[in-house]
């Protein structure tokens, strides 16, 4: 009896202190996330307002010149010499004030992206775009599977309905799908990720053009669990696989937010 | 027309105000949340044309307060950090609009002038109601824009009648 | 749902302790990637904008039929937009080499970038705060061998909780520089603290206990120092090697 209740109390003990050791961690990953989103929502804010004052500059300029050659000289007309006769040939300035805004607007589209990755972070369940959250990480996707001269294709039905779960973690858990597909396919070979709503889910489609003979070992944590499939669940979701003839089907299936919200 | 820019970017706003000047649009110009509010308890704007982050008190707290002391006030938010939520929070806060920089001039340019409309029409629409009686109809006028719709359905009606 | 090899059970449970490491780890990984990747991209918009730009100085430069005055203020446009571009380069060099290191679990590195990268990032939040934040020049500073990601978090947190303690006006500055077997990180509040910050640092703040424990498990230590009534300080020790303790997780 007292050899069990000893035993009991050790089990209590390691029960306790494994709890505790998963709160440090938990306030640790979420911490870290946050302190992150943080920074880089700032960065991504300094960078918008930069680029923003280059535009404007760029925009000032083109007005500048367009002043001079319609001779309106408002206020601004002590900058400009009265009585020209001829016009600037202003077209080498316009091309290169539309190269300077081109490239201001590309610049803060992809910067848009990293805000709102960025703000992402420090959510841990929220309702959100399925759509907007894999944009996000699109440029990640594509890198990888340039790496390893795979094609990918990113197909996003339009309007589909928002996500509920944990954004970052969702991110994660498709960024670790395509990587664990991306695992048995070979250079040449194409990937097309499909995300669309079925049977009331958020679908996300890994369609492999090469049939996996022996589906790579997928990566597993320190206790033995397939990650990835660990994640999709922890988030609420589903994880299945579909060996074709010719190709390998890999879904995840996410929870939709409730209907108004 | 009477237009406010509030942004710490110095640069930013003054480039912008000077080219908002050659399309006709003359703008005073501030850095900070604060100054704004000083500013429109001096001179009341027609149109404020707005910042979100900005050093001492965001430009979200501005519209707040604005909604309550100053609803007459169009406030085009600019910013370039918006999220979807700061989006709505907007919307909410009755802001004529919400552009993300940077954006083109004349875009800007064009949501400035329309809020000033939109000022004048609700000003003048709540005086009409005033001087035919309809005093309730012009409170709730000069109170939440949204009623500018209806008025605008009843003079309808009223030129229908007349004709 | 034909042929399907394996579907899961609907069932929930939860990541073990190991598995939420994994999971920390592979966000990190991740979000590197993603800074990593714009970097790379915005790099590229800038260093089309700054040539871009240089051809418009030399045209502004070239052509005759400007006046003095119209040259100077088209090369002042000119002037100001190549200000931005660096001040951008510089920002996005930042977050390229930040970015490069996040998700590695121990690396060299220098530390004195480190500290770099993480005012770099903290310049907005002290602008918003009316607070002037400065890095001290440091002398050679050895190269840490450690968890980067970890060690940003804890100059994060500490640059961060002081930017909120100082009242506007005042001045935040870091100081990193050598130290037996390691490198000591100071964080220096200058100017009266506000008032909902009188209570000790880190009472109230939510990333103060997590930080700690990161701390301790790198080897490091903090001090906090109130030198005078409107100079205060926190130290952080950090050992030149060190492989985060993660034993208890």
């Amino acid at each position: 009896m007292g050899e069990t209740q000893a035993g009991l109390a050790t089990e209590q003990t390691s029960m306790v202190q494994r709890t505790g050791d998963v709160e440090v961690d938990l306030g640790l990953r979420i911490a870290q996330l946050q302190v992150l989103s943080r920074a880089l929502t700032n960065v991504a804010h300094d960078i918008q307002n930069h680029l923003a004052a280059i535009n404007e500059s760029a925009g000032w300029m083109g007005d500048l010149l367009n002043l001079k050659n319609k001779h309106r000289f408002g206020w601004i007309g002590r900058f400009f010499k009265r009585g020209e006769r001829h016009r600037l040939d202003t077209t080498p300035f316009f091309g290169e004030i539309d190269t300077i805004q081109k490239q201001v607007v590309h610049g803060s589209t992809s910067n848009r992206r990293l805000g709102d990755f960025a703000h992402r972070l420090e959510e841990t369940q929220s309702v959100f775009s399925g759509n907007k959250a894999l944009e996000e990480i699109r440029d990640v996707l594509l890198k990888g599977a340039a790496e390893k001269d795979v094609h990918i294709e990113m197909e996003l039905a339009d309007g589909a309905p928002m996500v509920e779960t944990d954004p970052p973690g969702f991110q994660l858990a498709v960024f670790c799908g395509v990587e664990q597909v991306m695992e048995g396919l070979e250079s040449g070979d194409r990937l097309v990720l499909e995300a669309d709503v079925r049977d009331g889910r958020f679908h996300v489609r890994l369609t492999s053009s090469r049939r996996v003979e022996s589906p790579h070992e997928p990566p597993r944590g320190p206790d033995g669990q397939d990650f990835s499939r660990a994640i999709v669940q922890e988030l609420g979701g589903q994880i299945w696989k579909q060996p074709g003839e010719r190709n390998h089907i890999t879904t995840l299936a996410f929870p939709l937010a409730a209907a108004g919200t | 027309m009477k237009v406010l820019l509030v942004d710490d970017e110095i640069d930013f706003v003054t480039t912008l105000s000077n080219r908002l000047g050659l399309r006709g649009i003359e703008t005073d110009v501030v850095h900070d949340g604060q100054e704004a509010l000083d500013y429109v308890k001096d001179q009341e704007p027609d149109v404020i044309v707005l910042d979100l982050k900005m050093p001492g008190m965001y430009g979200m707290e501005v519209l707040r307060r604005l909604s309550k002391t100053n609803p007459d006030i169009q406030v085009v938010i600019l910013t370039g950090h918006g999220t979807d939520r700061d989006e709505e929070e907007a919307q909410r806060l009755k802001a004529f609009d919400y552009l993300r920089k940077p954006t083109d001039i004349d875009k800007l340019a064009d949501r400035i002038r329309g809020a000033y409309r939109f000022k004048l029409e609700k000003t003048m629409a709540a005086a009409a109601f005033a001087e035919a009686g309809e005093f309730d109809m012009a409170k709730d006028i000069a109170k939440d824009a949204e009623r500018l719709k209806t008025a605008g359905e009843i003079f309808k009606d009223e030129d229908k009648d007349k004709t | 749902m034909d042929s399907i090899e394996d579907v899961v059970q609907p069932e929930r449970f939860h990541l073990g302790p190991g598995n939420e490491e994994t999971l920390r780890q592979r966000q990190l990984v991740l979000i590197g990637k993603v800074m990593a990747g714009f970097s790379d991209k915005i790099q590229n918009h800038l260093a089309t904008i700054h040539e871009s730009n240089g051809r418009l100085g030399d045209l502004v430069g070239q052509d005759s039929q400007w006046t003095e005055e119209e040259r100077e203020r088209l090369a002042g446009i000119v002037s100001t937009i190549e200000r931005h571009v660096q001040t951008l380069v510089q920002k996005s060099q930042h977050l390229s080499r930040f970015a490069r290191r996040t998700g590695a679990t121990s690396c060299t590195f220098d530390a004195g970038e480190l500290v770099e990268e993480a005012v770099s990032f903290s310049t907005r939040l002290a602008r918003v705060r009316q607070v002037s934040l400065a890095q001290e020049a440091a002398g050679t500073l050895p190269s840490l061998c450690s968890d980067p990601t970890r060690i940003h978090f804890i100059v994060s947190i500490l640059i961060n909780s002081m930017l909120e303690r100082v009242s506007r006006g005042g001045k935040v500055i870091l100081r990193a520089e050598p130290v037996e077997k390691g490198v000591l990180i100071e964080v220096e509040g200058r100017g009266s603290l506000d008032a909902a910050a009188q209570s000790p640092p880190g009472e109230g703040n939510p990333y103060w206990p997590a930080m700690e424990q990161v701390v301790g498990d790198l080897g490091g230590h903090l001090q906090i120092d109130s030198i005078a009534h409107d100079i205060n300080r926190t130290a952080l020790f950090l050992p030149t090697t060190k492989v985060p303790d993660t034993s208890h997780m």
